[in-house]
């Protein structure tokens, strides 16, 4: 950037002019002479340019893959390689995801050639991958008169991904696939809870018949069982801005919420059995399509806990609902059903999840509640989204309204109220 | 309900003064005070008066009671010295007036825009040295002229020869 003028010593030499003339109109010579110091500084405002600073600037974390909320000290070192700079202040470009816990991100100082200074500042670690920005040095001239802006591009990365490993069993509903798994079916078959009975059928297994009854009226019926098979599950998570809720600032907002009860329900999941893809809504690209294994369950922790998408700063571009839910539907097999971590606080999400549900897609809404106390406007969001919350249920979908509790006392809660 | 994403820490950097500054300034505006009060006791007071202000900005980075304080300091040091102070003490007292306000503005220039937090002591000092610098270097050479002209050249003559300084500077500068 260009020097501008800091207009400092704009009125320097008229405070000058005013004592001498004043010394010259009461013929007071002591006041003509105070004059001069006025003008010292005048002519020492004149002196000298803002340097362009020629400085090295190195940044290392204490811990660049920490766990969350995890203190990461964060040193930065800046050598001056060139002319004296008086006047050096540096703001370092903290990543907007990250809270300064101790100490300050910016410094001011003096540096002579050859000098270096360092300061160091605490972060406190949050989920996702936060990309420094250029540290931003200002330099004056010795009197402050002039000042210029620069940028220097220093690549740090802190990398945060938490390990999931307590899952929250997420109950699923009805709609499986035909691989056996954990979801209770109304179909009879191989099993452990008693389901029906059938008339023989020639190479139904031994073990099935009912011997009982052939030793009571002679006749060969084969038990079947309530089948059990795992379902397809997509765990969609709300990241449009929309959803970028706290109830107060500084405290956890709703996506981050919905990314932690996404991930326990990923573990839960796939360790039951089921297949399990994620996708988010958000002008980003992001999904991962139903699957089971190591390999997949580690690619969708990643994708949980770096991606773009799910950023724990609002996305800048807009993001249209109608398209995405059309490209979501294309996605989706056919019997996937879908698990949404919304704040549900406006009418979008709400009817994008009665479409999903009403096209075969069986919508679980995990819904944390973003909403605050003690204003009128605050009360009216909480009773607008409540409303919402129970339109939906009276649709067919089922919800777990997420308030401050663990998200397992949320669902035991919700569980109550749900039919199969 | 309220956006959470943005910059939680704005609220809370605490965007007062940088203290070094402050009390280099409350210290240059006492010995203004007492420039002031060779004078005679109302200008004495008037700067006083002055440094009161300049204390509150540096206290609170109120920058309009810095802008007041300093002209009211200003006001008492040069009704002292058309009021019989002697030439040192004129000299000392409008030096430590330029300087007092110097450097508090730019504690609070660095206080608004660094944060109290952030150590700039450094920066501080280096700035304040080259301020007292200038001072010095402005009273010494107003101490020149007023030793020089003791044999009593008419007072306009000092004045016309300031003039010209500033006139000489104006243009060097463009």
């Amino acid at each position: 950037m260009r020097p501008f003028d800091t207009r400092r010593w704009a009125g320097v030499a008229a405070v000058a002019l005013v004592a001498t003339g004043v010394g010259v109109l009461a013929e007071q010579p002591a006041a003509v002479l105070a004059g001069v110091v006025g003008i010292a500084y005048a002519a020492a405002a004149r002196v000298g340019e803002a340097p362009a600073p020629s400085v090295d600037v190195r940044r290392t974390l204490s811990d660049p893959t920490p766990e969350p909320d995890d203190e990461v000290e964060v040193t930065v070192v800046v050598e001056n390689a060139g002319e004296t700079l008086y006047d050096l202040r540096l703001v370092d470009g903290v990543p907007p995801g990250l809270e300064v816990i101790g100490g300050s991100p910016r410094h001011a100082t003096a540096l002579g050639d050859g000098d270096s200074t360092s300061f160091s500042y605490t972060v406190r670690a949050a989920r996702g991958a936060h990309e420094w920005g250029p540290v931003r040095a200002i330099t004056r001239n010795l009197s402050g008169s002039w000042e210029r802006e620069s940028r220097k591009d220093v690549a740090t990365v802190l990398r945060c991904t938490p390990s999931l490993d307590a899952g929250t069993e997420l109950p699923l509903r009805g709609l499986t696939s035909r691989i056996s798994g954990r979801v209770g079916t109304d179909l009879g078959g191989p099993g452990v809870e008693f389901h029906s009975e059938r008339s023989y059928r020639h190479g139904d297994p031994a073990k099935r018949i009912d011997w009982k009854r052939l030793a009571r009226t002679g006749d060969l019926a084969t038990m079947e069982f309530r089948q059990e098979r795992a379902a397809s599950v997509v765990l969609l998570v709300d990241a449009r801005e929309e959803a970028y809720l706290a109830p107060e600032p500084g405290s956890e907002h709703a996506v981050e919420r919905g990314v932690d009860a996404a991930g326990r329900a990923l573990t839960a999941l796939l360790s039951g059995g089921d297949r399990v893809g994620v996708a988010a809504l958000s002008p980003t690209e992001c999904w991962l399509s139903p699957g089971t294994g190591r390999a997949h369950r580690r690619r969708a922790m990643e994708l949980l806990a770096d991606s773009p998408a799910l950023a724990p700063t609002p996305p800048g571009d807009g993001f249209y609902v109608r398209p995405a839910y059309r490209r979501l539907r294309k996605r989706l097999p056919d019997h996937a059903q879908v698990i949404l971590f919304s704040p549900a606080c406006d009418d979008g999400l709400a009817r994008l999840a009665r479409r999903f549900d009403a096209y075969g897609h069986p919508v679980t809404l995990v819904s944390p509640d973003p909403t605050a106390t003690g204003s009128a406007g605050a009360t009216l969001a909480t009773i607008e989204r409540r409303n919402r919350l129970s339109r939906l249920r009276g649709a067919g979908i089922r919800v777990i309204d997420w308030g401050d509790e663990p998200l397992a006392t949320a669902i035991a809660g919700a569980r109550r109220g749900w039919r199969r | 309900m309220s956006d959470a994403g943005p910059e939680p820490d704005v609220a809370t950097v605490d965007r007062r003064p940088a203290t070094a500054s402050v009390l280099l300034a409350v210290g240059a505006g006492i010995v203004a005070i007492g420039a002031a009060f060779t004078g005679g006791p109302v200008a004495g007071a008037a700067a006083a008066t002055g440094v009161v202000f300049v204390a509150a900005a540096g206290a609170t980075g109120y920058r309009r009671a810095l802008s007041v304080g300093s002209a009211i300091l200003f006001a008492g040091v040069l009704l002292a010295s058309v009021s019989g102070a002697s030439p040192i003490a004129s000299l000392a007292g409008m030096g430590a007036t330029v300087f007092a306000w110097d450097v508090a503005d730019h504690g609070l220039d660095l206080g608004a825009r660094m944060g109290r937090g952030a150590d700039t002591l450094r920066n501080e000092l280096v700035h304040a040295g080259g301020s007292l610098a200038v001072a010095a270097v402005g009273g010494g050479l107003g101490l020149g002229i007023s030793l020089a002209t003791v044999g009593g050249q008419p007072v306009t003559a000092i004045a016309f020869l300031l003039v010209g300084v500033v006139l000489l500077a104006a243009a060097l500068s463009d």
